[in-house]
Formats: C-alpha cells, sequence, structure tokens
C-alpha cells in the first residue's frame, strides 16, 4: 500500500496535500468570491452620492462624480446626459453646425447638422447644472455636445441625497425608534431565556420540567409565519398596535434561545457552582444573576447578536404594526420611500447606508459573537 | 441539588421545594403563552372562520381550505416556491460547503477576512439590498447587463474576426443586449434566487465551519496513513460526518423558502404578474391587502403540515441505514 507523507493540521478538515498553483487558484476564488459579496455594498455606499441619472447612466460609473466643462467660455458644472461617437447626425433649428459647441435647442427641431469633427472621438451631450447657495441642484438648462474629453471630472462626494433624506424624512426619528426597539427586545429575550434557561438546567428534578421542555422546543418546528396573524389579533386587543411594544414583546419568548441557553448552562454551570453559592449566602435569583450570568456571557453575546439582526432587519412585522410616520423603524422608512410614480433611488441609497452601517460596525467589532450566534444552530440536542 | 428545609414528600410539596423553578420560567411562560401557544390554537380556529379584521369572524368550517384547493394563485405560488427553492437551495449548499472546507484549511491565510466577506450580506436589512439588486440589475442601465453585453460583445466580435461572422450565434452575441432580469417574468424568479444564493451562503458556511470544526481530525490522520487520498476522505469521512449539519441546512433552508417575505417583497412584489411570488408572499397579500385573516389562517396551517411532512420525509431518509 502506498504510504503518503501526513502532515499535522490544526484545523482541516480535509487532509490533502495541495499544490501552489492549486492554493493561488482557490486563493483567486475566494478573492472574487468577497468581491462578489461585498460588492453590492460598494455600490450601494458610492451611489447614495449620486444623483438619480447618475444611478442609472451608461457605461457604470464606478465612483460618485462631479462633471465640470466649459461652456460658452466659462467653466460651469454639467451633467453628462448621454455620449455618441462621429459622425452622427445631430439635430439643431439654427443650422449653425461647426465644431466646437453646438447648442441644439430642442430634441425633435427641424433640420439638421453634422458636427464635424475626427469620426473617432467621442462626444457628450451635457446640460449645465444650477445650484443654490446651499449647493442643492435646482435646475437644469440647455443642450450642448463638446467633445467628450472636454468634459474634466472629479470624485466627488456629493451628500446632498443624505441632506435631503435627513431633513425631509424623519429617518432620525426613525434610526432611534430601530435602536430602542432592537436593544429592549434583546434585553428582554436574553433575560427571560437566560433565566428560564437556568432554571432548567438546574432544577431538573422540578414536577413537570420534562414536559414543559419538550413543549417549548417542539413549538420550534413550527414556522413563524402560522402565528403572524394571531399574535397581531392578541396585539391589536391588547392595543399596542403602533407601539415599540408591538416589535419588542412578540418572539422574545424564543424557544431557540431557551433551548440553546438552557443546554449552554448545562454544561458550563456545574452543579456544585450553584450549591457553592447558596452557601455563601446568595438567594436564588442571585446565584443566576451574580454567578450563572457572567459564565454564558459568550453564549448571551451570540443569542443577543442573533436576535439584533433578526430585529434590526426586520420588515414584515414594521410593516403589519406601525401605522403612523413617527413610529417607523429603518427598513420601513427606506422601503416608504418608494413612491408610487417614481423611485428616488439616491435618497434610498443614502438611508440605505444609514441603516445598514450600524449592524455592519457591531458586525466588524463583534465577529466573534455573530459567527458564534450562528453557529450555535449547528449544535443540536 | 441544593434543598432547603424539611424534606416532605408529595406531589404539591415537590412543587414547593422547586418553586423556584415555577417562579422563574414564569416570565418567559407567561409570554410564550400569549404570543406564542395561544396564537398557534388560534391559527387553527380561524382557518374556520371569515373574517376581515373589523366585522364579526363567521364559522365556516372547512370552506376554507376547500376554497385554497381551488385557488389557482395559490399553487402559482407554491409552484414559484419550489422553483425559486430548486434554483437557489442546491447552488448555495454547495458554495457553503466548498467556503467551509477552504476555510478549515490551514494553509489559508486571512481566514477571518474571507469569513467576514462571505458572512456580512447575512447582517443587512433585505429591504435596502433589494434596492441595490434593482440598481444593478436594471435591464438597460444596470452594471450586470452592462458587463454582460460587453463580454458577449467582445467574445462575438473575436469570433467574427475568426471568420465566423455571419454564424447565427456569432451574430446574436454581438447584438446581445441582455438578461430581463427583474422586468421580465422569465428571469424575475432567477433573480430572486441569485439574491437568495448570496444572502445565505454566508449565514450556512458558517454553521457548516462550525461542523467541520466539531469533527475529530486523527480520523484523517488514519485514513491518510491507510493510503486514502483527499478525495476518499472527502466522500467517506467528512461527507458522513456532516450529515446532521447538512440535513439541518436543508430543514432550514426549506422552511425559510417556503415562507419568505422580505426578498422577494422588496425585489419584484411577486411580479412581473405573479411570476415570482412566493407563498411567504401570498400569505401576506391575503392576510394584509386582501384582509382574509379566515383564509390565509387556513393556508398558513396547509403549508406548515406541507413542509412538516417534508421534514419528516428528509429525516428519515438521513437515517444511517442499519445500526
Amino acid at each position: 500500500m502506498k504510504r503518503k507523507q501526513t502532515k499535522r493540521h490544526q484545523e482541516s478538515a480535509v487532509v490533502r496535500e495541495t499544490t501552489r498553483l492549486q492554493r493561488w487558484l482557490l486563493y483567486a476564488f475566494l478573492l472574487t468570491s468577497a468581491i462578489a459579496f461585498v460588492f453590492p455594498f460598494y455600490w450601494l455606499v458610492t451611489s447614495a452620492h449620486k444623483t438619480q441619472e447618475q444611478i442609472f447612466t451608461i457605461p457604470p460609473q464606478w465612483l460618485p462624480y462631479v462633471h465640470r466643462a466649459d461652456l460658452e467660455g466659462e467653466p460651469v458644472e454639467v451633467r453628462v446626459v448621454e455620449t455618441f461617437k462621429l459622425p452622427t447626425v445631430w439635430a439643431d433649428d439654427r443650422g449653425d453646425g461647426t465644431a466646437g459647441i453646438v447648442k441644439p435647442h430642442h430634441t425633435n427641431a427641424t433640420g439638421l447638422v453634422e458636427v464635424k469633427g475626427s469620426p473617432e472621438e467621442p462626444w457628450a451631450v451635457v446640460t449645465r447644472v444650477r445650484r443654490d447657495e446651499r449647493g442643492e441642484v435646482v435646475d437644469t438648462e440647455g443642450s450642448y455636445a463638446i467633445p467628450e474629453d472636454a468634459v474634466r471630472r472629479k470624485v466627488h462626494l456629493n451628500w446632498a441625497n443624505y441632506r435631503t433624506v435627513i431633513e425631509k424624512t424623519r429617518l432620525v426619528r426613525s434610526f432611534v425608534n430601530s435602536s430602542v426597539i432592537a436593544a429592549a427586545h434583546v434585553a428582554l429575550t436574553l433575560f427571560l431565556c437566560s433565566l428560564a434557561g437556568t432554571a432548567f438546567a438546574r432544577y431538573r428534578r422540578a414536577p413537570g420540567h420534562g414536559w414543559l421542555f419538550a413543549f417549548v422546543v417542539g413549538t420550534m418546528l413550527i414556522p413563524g409565519a402560522v402565528t403572524t396573524i394571531p399574535v397581531f389579533v392578541v396585539l391589536s386587543r391588547l392595543s399596542l398596535i403602533n407601539s415599540y411594544w408591538a416589535i419588542i414583546v412578540p418572539g422574545a419568548a424564543s424557544a431557540f434561545g431557551i433551548f440553546w441557553l438552557r443546554q449552554y448552562v448545562a454544561s458550563n454551570v456545574p452543579d456544585d457552582l450553584y450549591d457553592a453559592a447558596r452557601i455563601d449566602g446568595c438567594s436564588e435569583f442571585s446565584v443566576y444573576w451574580r454567578v450563572v450570568l457572567p459564565i454564558i456571557t459568550p453564549a448571551l453575546g451570540a443569542l443577543g447578536v442573533l436576535v439584533l439582526i433578526g430585529n434590526w432587519n426586520n420588515l414584515l412585522w414594521a410593516i403589519i404594526v406601525l401605522r403612523t410616520e413617527h413610529m417607523r423603524t429603518m427598513p420601513l422608512l427606506v422601503y416608504l420611500l418608494n413612491g408610487e410614480y417614481e423611485t428616488p433611488f439616491g435618497l434610498i441609497m443614502a438611508a440605505g447606508t444609514i441603516a445598514v452601517l450600524p449592524l455592519i460596525i457591531m458586525f466588524l467589532l463583534f465577529q466573534r459573537w455573530f459567527i458564534a450566534g450562528v453557529a450555535s444552530g449547528a449544535v443540536k440536542g | 441539588m441544593s434543598e432547603r428545609g424539611v424534606h416532605m414528600p408529595g406531589l404539591w410539596a415537590r412543587i414547593w421545594q422547586y418553586r423556584h423553578f415555577y417562579l422563574f420560567i414564569s416570565p418567559f411562560f407567561i409570554l410564550f403563552a400569549i404570543f406564542g401557544a395561544y396564537p398557534l390554537v388560534h391559527s387553527l380556529y380561524l382557518s374556520t372562520v371569515k373574517w376581515d379584521g373589523l366585522t364579526s369572524p363567521a364559522f365556516i368550517g372547512l370552506e376554507n381550505f376547500r376554497a385554497l384547493l381551488q385557488d389557482t394563485q395559490f399553487y402559482t405560488s407554491l409552484w414559484n416556491t419550489l422553483v425559486i427553492g430548486v434554483l437557489h437551495i442546491p447552488p448555495m449548499f454547495i458554495l457553503a460547503f466548498l467556503f467551509a472546507v477552504l476555510l478549515s484549511q490551514n494553509w489559508l491565510k486571512m481566514r477571518a477576512i474571507w469569513r467576514a466577506a462571505v458572512f456580512i450580506p447575512c447582517v443587512t436589512p433585505m429591504v435596502v439590498i433589494a434596492f441595490v439588486f434593482s440598481i444593478l440589475f436594471d435591464y438597460e442601465n444596470g452594471l450586470v447587463n452592462y458587463l454582460l453585453s460587453g463580454t458577449f460583445h467582445g467574445v462575438g466580435a473575436f469570433f467574427g474576426l475568426l471568420g465566423l461572422r455571419g454564424a447565427g450565434w456569432v451574430e446574436w452575441l454581438r447584438a446581445f443586449e441582455g438578461v430581463g432580469w427583474v422586468q421580465t417574468e422569465a428571469w424575475s424568479k432567477i433573480t430572486v434566487s441569485l439574491l437568495l444564493v448570496w444572502r445565505w451562503t454566508g449565514y450556512n458556511m458558517v454553521i457548516m465551519l462550525a461542523g467541520l470544526q466539531g469533527i475529530d481530525r486523527s480520523i484523517y490522520e488514519a485514513a491518510t496513513i491507510d493510503g486514502a487520498s483527499g478525495w476518499q476522505q472527502m466522500k467517506y469521512l467528512t461527507i458522513p460526518l456532516m450529515r446532521p449539519i447538512f440535513v439541518f441546512v436543508s430543514i432550514m433552508s426549506l422552511i425559510g423558502t417556503a415562507f419568505m417575505f422580505d426578498e422577494v417583497f422588496v425585489l419584484t412584489d411577486g411580479g412581473p404578474g405573479d411570476s415570482s411570488t412566493t407563498f411567504g408572499l401570498f400569505l401576506y397579500q391575503r392576510a394584509f391587502t386582501d384582509f382574509r385573516f379566515g383564509y390565509a389562517s387556513a393556508a398558513a396551517y396547509t403549508v406548515a403540515f406541507l413542509v412538516f411532512i417534508l421534514t419528516i420525509l428528509i429525516l428519515k431518509r438521513s437515517k444511517p441505514s442499519t445500526g
């Protein structure tokens, strides 16, 4: 039998010898995939600085730009409407077509003129942009055809979308709503599930212990959608619709939470520890509060972030139970920016960036907890 | 077990002995009863009534279920859900496993960066991402079609230069304008599936990573000494050992796909037409747009039951054949 050399691998699940070429290929694959996963965020952040037209120009703008050109002798800000290549015929009702700047006035004008120039040169149709004192775009006027390389472009972070969305919508209020609701929901869930989880882990001889736990765990198999309508009905009977409580309370008694925390407590808190704490004079609640909680902090962190993600990002519940503008959460606000007649993508991107940022920052800071929270699903009873 | 006072016999005495148990679980169970258990029962009741949420409910027995079985929109939504499930779950599963295996190779550097990149889609609200996707996948001006047609034009021009001009497929390449994505019925499900793969691969990768790390590596060393190749180890060791994880991921994906809402609602709102209306969206529409609470409850219970059956089937199939 052929013997292969073994290498001691620390974490490898597949022991194999890889050639350098294989490794470089795999790195390339990882890099491409990583870019694919992260790219929409890049597009989100850069599009927040673009105007509606800039978002939808072809070729796509990889970075947010501001364009300038010399029109009628003075440098002004312009917007590029389209680009074309010569030879092409261009409409101009004045019949004044010479190389340089041509000013067609109407797109359906009579009379055609050829813009003279080298056939391979790309040309751009631009309009002049007017801004007010604050830098907001007021108007665009005119239509000029100029050589494309006469348009100077510069990377420019345009904060207009952010300004508009913060001033014209109740974005700050929605952000506060989301934060308060998320914090309260996470705190409530962690408290309920850790207290009950500790009780299940500790008092194993209590009558009904097994039945109660099996009952809770059994409901984990039932998809949440089945209870959506009844919970809504309950909330409305309790007059809790359109309040913070409507999103904080339902779901706080999480079957998954209690399942996982019970198991974590059971495997990390030895029975002797309870007795020792009691002997030291702790009340039953103190045992939980002062002894168990510090030990299970990693599990609390992991469960907490999992619950946080679900709550912050939730759209369905927000749509169903939040009715007035001042109660909205961030996802709902972003969704509702989409109007009946048009979709102001620039504003949506700006609001979206604000909606996305907190969790991304938290994720980058507390990666371990996020990963642990999700991976805990893999630990089955 | 901590004990207190005189040890008394009898059930009530034992309950008193463990009174802290009941005390500590009561906050949880009170909320659970109101928002977890009671709604389950109430939902069953609702499925037998006709109710719009405002007027009084009217008992109609199994009429909702009868109507459901004749509702073509219901079947369409089930079909759409099935197609989307088939389109997105296998690629996502394979990718998640591939990444998990890659990320557990010990020669890999910058592990945390790759893991973060693949996982980051999972922390974001779908509503925002769906809007970004609508920009990227726009038919006329989206980046994706721009890149696609650029590539196809280039390839077509290349083959044209080779003298294949006039060939049907070359002409097709050079005239390619873009894929319909969210704007055509043919592609809407595919676009939703793409979004789902993007969104959930990282999540399942992390779960599979945890599973892989739970495998005792000494068995691989033993296998290598016995002469097993990398592929053989994968096939006969890793995959069977990962079976519980695979089952878990499959079941979660199944349940999630059946009832998913956010992605479809914002990206396509079920359209164009109802080509991408999944069951989750169907349910929302019946309950909160049409205000047919009874009907929607019946539908939810029916599909939950179907999913339950499928779950049992998956669990049965995954049991090891002999002891």
